[in-house]
């Protein structure tokens, strides 16, 4: 503070916080020593020296699947799920005899029309 | 075109996941199915003369009007086509005898089964990755048509026993399809040996039941093959 008492300069802290319980709601927005009082809120994600808002889209998506690493591990084997049954049920629909007597069947003009 | 005459088909499916790489691009596989590749000129192979075409997106085909069609499929499966009737594989005689006599030609038989053989035994070597084995099949229709039975004389073509057509062995049933699984291996070195095998179950379907098959030999480490040395120094009938 200088000696007439009329700036000064101020630190916060903000210590690490928890990944699992980002991101905040802005709840409270300062300017010129006021409290603006806001309908909307908003999340930012601090970028060097800039707040940087989420879009709609990237709002949308957290609020669809979640940010807490479980839900986006429960994502991923979900995903992974998807793919393994995707790919059982092709291997099912392809019995090799099946597959070469309908090729046989091609290759002799003989095949069924739909 | 479906046709109730004689006709085989020759298939090579590989065991377990595989496929050609850049499948419908310009390359080596194109090149093989349209220089299949021959022992002698003017012989029984599946040569067609034919360029590649993609047919529905889905495969590879050559052919050589209704006697040779040769279909490659990305999944490393190969089905040839191939008319067993007079204008090919019972090479030699007249429509008219065909149909009273269908007498297969024995050499037509054994060498086309060869040439199949070492043109699978090129194709799986683009295989990614490469299948441990592979099922070789062939399959006859049309055994019985007319009045008629194709029958098969276990001889050389240049023997009088073929040529008076004794000895016969009548295909016992209208339809045939023989399954052989290779190694890999196997296939891509010997495919001779493999033809012989091939051959071999053809030959017991018509019950013929010597291992004395015409144009085979003996190595020197005493496995039965067909010998190409055989057919090309053989009659062309």
């Amino acid at each position: 503070v200088n000696p007439e008492g009329t700036h000064g300069l101020g630190i916060i802290e903000v210590p690490p916080q928890n990944p699992d319980r980002q991101y905040f709601l802005i709840a409270n927005a300062v300017d010129g020593g006021f409290r603006i009082r806001q309908f909307v809120f908003g999340i930012v994600r601090r970028n060097e020296s800039s707040n940087d808002p989420f879009t709609i889209a990237q709002l949308y998506e957290y609020t669809q699947k979640g940010k807490s690493s479980l839900a986006q591990t429960l994502t991923r084997i979900e995903d992974k799920l998807d793919a393994v049954l995707t790919q059982g049920r092709h291997v099912d629909a392809s019995d090799p005899e099946d597959v070469y007597a309908a090729r046989a069947a091609r290759i002799l003009d003989e095949e069924e029309n739909p | 075109m479906k046709t109730d005459r004689p006709v085989f088909i020759y298939s090579m499916t590989p065991r377990g996941r595989t496929a050609y790489k850049q499948f419908f691009e310009p390359g080596d596989l194109k090149k093989i199915i349209e220089q299949p590749g021959q022992i002698r000129p003017t012989g029984w192979d599946l040569t067609t003369r034919d360029r590649a075409r993609i047919v529905g997106g889905e495969y590879l085909e050559v052919a050589n009007a209704e006697r040779k069609r040769i279909q490659v499929y990305e999944d490393g499966s190969v089905l040839v086509r191939v008319s067993g009737d007079e204008d090919f594989l019972s090479w030699g005689q007249n429509s008219n005898n065909f149909d009273q006599a269908p007498r297969l030609n024995t050499l037509s038989l054994i060498e086309f089964t060869l040439n199949f053989c070492k043109l699978c035994s090129r194709l799986v070597a683009l295989l990614e990755p490469q299948p441990r084995e592979i099922n070789l099949k062939v399959e006859l229709k049309n055994a019985f048509f007319g009045d008629a039975k194709l029958f098969l004389i276990p001889h050389l073509v240049s023997s009088r026993t073929f040529t008076m057509t004794d000895d016969r062995y009548y295909a016992p049933e209208p339809s045939m399809m023989r399954n052989v699984t290779v190694a890999t291996d196997e296939l891509r070195t010997h495919p001779n040996v493999v033809a012989y095998v091939l051959i071999r179950r053809i030959f017991y379907w018509f019950r013929v039941e010597s291992d004395e098959i015409p144009y085979t030999s003996v190595t020197s480490n005493g496995v039965r093959i067909v010998d190409e040395n055989l057919i090309i120094n053989s009659r062309s009938s």
